[in-house]
Formats: C-alpha cells, sequence, structure tokens
C-alpha cells in the first residue's frame, strides 16, 4: 500500500512531468496512492490537502479554469544562485546560528531554506550561535511563532498581560506585527477593547489563544500604512507622550562612524563641517537619555537641551565625589 | 522527538531533491543532522523516496537513491524535476528574517541573491513591515569577512575600536566563532596581541585585512568555544553599590547578582566584567547612584573616567 508520503511526492513528479494541465480525475487514476475505493469528496478532500501540503513546499500549482492543474515551472524551480566564499559563509553563520536559538521562532521553516540551498553554500562548518531572546528563550520562540501565523492569517488572539506594575488581565488584539529589541520580543496589534493599537511584550503573556473558528477567514485587515517600524524604540524614548522633548546628540570626529549605527533609522543625522554628526532625536526620559551618551562615549555628548545636559556635569561631579 | 507528519515528510524531501545530484555520495549523519531527525529515520524516509517516481513507476522512472550504510548515494537523475525547487513562502520569509538578525536587510545584495530563489507568493516589503529581527549595528560585509575567515581558518588582521577608545587598533586573531547576544553580534578568537582568546563587538570591527595565513583551530583545543558565547565563568567580578530606589536589572548587567540587600534599601550586587572601561562606563553613566567598591582597580577607572567626562563638557 502506497503511503501518504509516497503520494505527495508522486503528485510533485507528476505535475512536474504533465505536459499540459490535467483534472483531478485524472490525476486520481495516474498518480500512485490515491485509493481506488475512495468516495469523490472524500478524494477531493484529499487532493485539497494534497495540493496545500505541496504548494507549503514550494510548488507552484496553478489552475486555469478551476478545473485542471498545472505546475508553473519557472515558478516552482529555481536558477543557480551564485554567491561569493563570502556570502556562503555568512548564511551559513548567520542560519546555523538562528537554528540552535530557541527564541527564532522559524527554524523549521529555516531550515528547509538552508537544505534547499545546501549546495549553494557548502562552505563546511562554521561555528555560530544565537540567543536573540534571553528569558526563558523556547517559550517566547513558541508564542512568537503562534503570533507570526496569526498575523499572517489576520486571527485575532486573546491573551492574559502582566503589566509592568504586576497587575493582570485579559486582553483581546489584531496582531500586526512583532518586532525583537534588547532580548525581548513585542507584538504590536490594535487592543480590541481599547480600539488602540500597543505594543506588548511577549514575555510578560500567558493563556495566548488563537482564534481558531473559521481558520482561513480573516478576523481583521491590518491597516495599510502599518509600518513595525514605527513602533520600535530606543531605550529613553520610553515614558509619558507628555515628557517628549527633542534631544540633539554631538559625536566628534573620530565617533560619528557610530552615529548611523546608534541611530539604527531613529531620528536624523547631520554630518558637521568638523567631521562630526549631530543626531537630532525625540526622547522621554531624561535619565537613560544621560545614560546612552555616557555609555557611548567617548566623543558622544548631549548638545540639547541645555537643562538636561547640565544635569550631566552634576552627576559626574557626583562620580567623583563617591570614587575620590 | 516530535513526531513528524506525511506532509512535513514530504516537505523534507522535496527540499532535498536538489541537492540528489546524479553520481552524488552524500553523508547520510550530515544530511540527517541538517534536518534534525535521526540517520534511522531519514532513511526510512529516503527508502520511500526511492519508490516514488512517474507513471508506469517502472525502475527508470524512480527515484535513483539508495541508502547504503552511512552513504546516500544518486546514481541518476531524479525525474521530472527541472532543478531544485524555490523557496516557499515560510521557508524564505524564515530566511530573511534569520538574515536580518545577522544585519542583512532586505535590499541587501545577499538577501536579494537568496530571495530571487523564493517562491512568487514571498513579499519581502510585507515581511519588512511587519517583523523586525535586527537590531545589529555592524556593516553586512564585515559580518561576511568575519564569516569567511571562520570558514576557511584564516588569520586576519582587524583594526578593532574597542569600548572607550578613541581611536582603533590592530589586532591579528584566528577567529574561531560568531554569536549573536541580545541583537548585538560577537566574535571568539584567538588574540595573537594578547596570547589569549578574546571576544570582540562585530559593530566595533573597523577594517578586516585577510593575511592569507591558516591557523588550525585544533591547535588552541576545544577551551576557545567554551570561553565563547554567552559565558561570563572565569571573568574578574567587582562590587558594585546600587542606591536605594535605582533599578538593578540583571539583563543590563549580563551575569550579575545580588550578592546583599541593605538595611537603607541599597542593594550590593557583582558583576562579572570582560574589560575595565565597560564596567568602568556603565557605572559612570548611572550618574552616582552606582558606586564601584571594589575591586581597586575598576574604583579608580570610575573616577578617572568621570573626570575625563568632566573635563569634554
Amino acid at each position: 500500500m502506497t503511503d501518504a508520503v509516497e503520494r505527495l511526492v508522486n503528485l510533485a513528479f507528476y505535475l512536474a512531468e504533465a505536459r499540459e494541465p490535467v483534472s483531478a480525475e485524472r490525476i486520481r487514476v495516474d498518480v500512485a496512492g490515491y485509493p481506488a475505493n475512495q468516495d469523490t469528496e472524500a478524494f477531493l478532500r484529499m487532493f485539497e490537502r494534497d495540493k496545500d501540503a505541496l504548494r507549503d513546499a514550494g510548488l507552484a500549482i496553478v489552475s486555469d479554469d478551476g478545473m485542471a492543474y498545472r505546475l508553473d515551472r519557472s515558478a516552482t524551480f529555481a536558477a543557480s544562485i551564485d554567491l561569493s566564499p563570502e556570502e556562503a559563509a555568512a548564511v551559513r553563520a548567520a542560519g546555523g546560528a538562528l537554528l540552535g536559538d530557541p527564541s527564532f521562532p522559524f527554524a523549521a521553516d529555516l531550515r528547509l531554506a538552508l537544505a534547499k540551498i545546501a549546495s549553494t553554500i557548502d562552505t563546511g562548518a562554521i561555528a555560530s550561535a544565537a540567543r536573540l531572546a534571553d528569558e526563558n528563550p523556547a517559550r517566547q520562540g513558541e508564542l512568537v511563532a503562534a503570533f507570526a501565523d496569526a498575523a499572517e492569517r489576520r486571527k485575532s488572539v486573546v491573551f492574559a498581560y502582566t503589566n509592568s506594575r504586576g497587575t493582570s488581565a485579559p486582553h483581546t488584539i489584531e496582531p500586526y506585527g512583532l518586532f525583537l529589541h534588547d532580548g525581548r520580543w513585542y507584538v504590536v496589534g490594535r487592543d480590541v477593547a481599547k480600539d488602540e493599537v500597543r505594543t506588548y511584550t511577549v514575555a510578560r503573556m500567558s493563556d495566548i489563544e488563537v482564534n481558531a473558528s473559521r481558520p482561513k477567514s480573516p478576523d481583521f485587515e491590518r491597516p495599510a500604512d502599518f509600518d513595525v517600524a514605527r513602533f520600535t524604540r530606543l531605550a529613553f524614548q520610553y515614558g509619558p507622550t507628555a515628557e517628549q522633548f527633542d534631544a540633539t546628540i554631538r559625536f566628534d570626529a573620530s565617533s560619528a562612524w557610530r552615529a548611523g549605527q546608534l541611530a539604527g533609522g531613529h531620528g536624523t543625522i547631520e554630518r558637521t563641517r568638523d567631521g562630526g554628526a549631530l543626531w537630532r532625536i525625540p526622547a522621554r526620559d531624561r535619565a537613560r537619555l544621560l545614560r546612552f551618551v555616557l555609555e557611548n562615549g567617548p566623543g558622544v555628548t548631549l548638545a540639547e537641551p541645555a537643562e538636561v545636559a547640565a544635569q550631566l556635569r552634576v552627576g559626574l561631579k557626583e562620580v567623583t565625589r563617591i570614587h575620590g | 522527538m516530535a513526531r513528524v507528519s506525511s506532509a512535513d515528510k514530504a516537505r523534507r524531501l522535496i527540499a532535498l531533491l536538489g541537492r540528489l545530484q546524479a553520481g552524488s555520495r552524500i553523508s547520510l549523519a550530515t544530511l540527517a543532522a541538517e534536518l534534525d531527525t535521526t540517520s534511522a529515520e531519514l532513511a526510512t524516509d529516503l527508502e520511500t523516496l526511492s519508490v516514488c517516481g512517474i507513471a508506469p513507476y517502472s525502475p527508470m522512472e524512480l527515484v535513483p537513491v539508495l541508502v547504503d550504510g552511512d552513504v546516500v548515494e544518486v546514481w541518476g537523475s531524479i525525474p521530472a524535476m527541472r532543478g531544485p525547487v524555490r523557496l516557499s513562502a515560510a521557508e524564505a520569509g524564515a530566511l530573511a528574517a534569520a538574515l536580518a538578525a545577522a544585519g542583512f536587510t532586505a535590499d541587501d545584495p545577499l538577501s536579494a541573491k537568496l530571495l530571487a530563489a523564493s517562491s512568487a507568493a514571498f513579499d519581502a516589503e510585507e515581511l519588512a513591515r511587519t517583523l523586525r529581527t535586527s537590531t545589529a549595528a555592524h556593516d553586512s560585509s564585515t559580518f561576511e569577512a568575519l564569516a569567511a575567515g571562520i570558514a576557511a581558518h584564516e588569520v586576519l588582521a582587524i583594526a578593532y575600536q574597542r569600548e572607550g577608545a578613541a581611536e582603533p587598533g590592530v589586532r591579528t586573531i584566528e577567529p574561531l566563532q560568531l554569536f549573536a547576544d541580545r541583537g548585538a553580534w560577537y566574535l571568539s578568537a584567538w588574540c595573537r596581541k594578547a596570547g589569549a582568546y578574546r571576544t570582540f563587538r562585530v559593530d566595533r570591527v573597523r577594517g578586516i585585512e585577510p593575511t592569507g595565513e591558516e591557523f588550525d583551530p585544533a591547535e588552541r583545543g576545544d577551551a576557545a568555544l567554551a570561553l565563547a558565547a554567552f559565558s561570563a565563568e572565569g571573568l574578574p567580578v567587582a562590587r558594585l553599590r546600587f542606591s536605594a530606589g535605582e533599578t538593578f536589572s540583571e539583563r543590563e548587567w549580563p551575569g550579575a547578582s545580588v550578592a546583599e540587600e541593605c538595611a537603607d534599601g541599597s542593594l550590593l550586587v557583582e558583576v562579572p566584567f570582560a574589560g575595565t572601561d565597560w564596567i568602568a562606563r556603565r557605572v559612570v553613566a548611572r550618574l552616582g547612584a552606582v558606586e564601584a567598591l571594589a575591586p581597586r582597580n575598576v574604583r579608580a577607572a570610575v573616577a578617572a573616567l568621570a573626570r575625563e567626562e568632566l573635563e569634554r563638557l
């Protein structure tokens, strides 16, 4: 008796070989593995599942008129990829590191992607490791995988959330996107009860439940202009909106190379005539802004606002007094 | 190991097809490791593959693959397949996310080349708008050059600007491992200048010159990797006092722990550190809310750094 794996692979070969579109009934007769005594409805359900499985494997199965099927060969088979030894080594290093990181939520798909391009990145072993998230990484990885799937299928999610004050409450959100920041995964979505787009820390969630009803029908539409990048912030950008102010951070010429790295796409950077740079960035937390400037020195100073910069002098004098 | 569905097994075999070139002999254990399965399970799946093919399913139309001990042997061409199957949308998304975590954005030439081999259903722009795995600040070309050095066991001369230094210094290194910790990437290497293993932040590597000299990674022994990723073992420990009300978080001081909670609400914390400059900067940045109690050289470095920063104002 032909098993399901054999039937699926045979179907893939059959569609790859077929010269013209073929009907489901013809496939049933020609492909080894479809039970002869199966009723038509059961066969069609099995055939639908098989097509989905092969599409998940990368085969572009198209139906021109809804009655006959063919493989779009150019959309199914890849041309060879030409990578330099450096590029191949980079893919091997990054891929190997993330495969071993339980907080990376897409390891199963990544593994198959690397298997498909294995001959292109055949550089030999490269030692690499990753820990994208550091608090209970396996749990974060698992939850993010569920949220990513829900976001893609536009399914709402219910969960209990414990906020920074230790209060727990149930939430229902429509997940729009996910981001990783400083060892933690975050979900951005519309909180249905509050009717606001909010950011939630995955590590603070429990009892997560993705809406399982009508799995192929979306529960919501994501705003067309949504961009998760707008929700990522630097440490000194957290705090009440009312406390927001504009800061200018100065990089001297020897440190200007780091301006783009530290900005990470936030704010605007202007090069100065002396070879330095000015980074203009909204901030909300004064203490964290000063900490950021000092931790990234030397050659990095706070230019504006003057009253916040003045706190730096007071604080540094206190450090010398304590350690004097 | 969790049970793998028939659909996933079929997907795994289809992913392997591009690898099964006529005349090739591949280690079964290697393939099994790459697919995160056992040799026995993969051998069974490959036996199944060997009876798959196209009608009329005569031996000439079946997949010419044979498992012989630890070797997977392919003695002919795979029927019907015109080349390796493209990455599905999910596979392309996973690869793009992994590359992004290593600093390769969707418009990086490497990402673009790889994603050209993906299914038309994959939308790189959509992924960029809904998922961000990267906070890496290094240039992707730096990552590539370091990875290539590890792969080729090549000695590299790097211009490295350590934390707190105004200018980069040149180090000759034997690169061993790349690792990511909470978004930042690091390189573990044998530093010939220090005569010891060192960890370098990739975003502080400002230039790389391959030397053409090959090194033997076995020469340094396995201790190299034990010293590397995520380990604070063997590092000196500083004792810090966090004043009452100043937040202490292990996430901000990796490997640190509270040694004592004092009656006045302050905390005595022990923090492992690799470099005095690193810990001195972090203490100074707390602007008096954290005091370095010991060792003496850290305390002195904190005082000196605070004076330097005052002079710069």
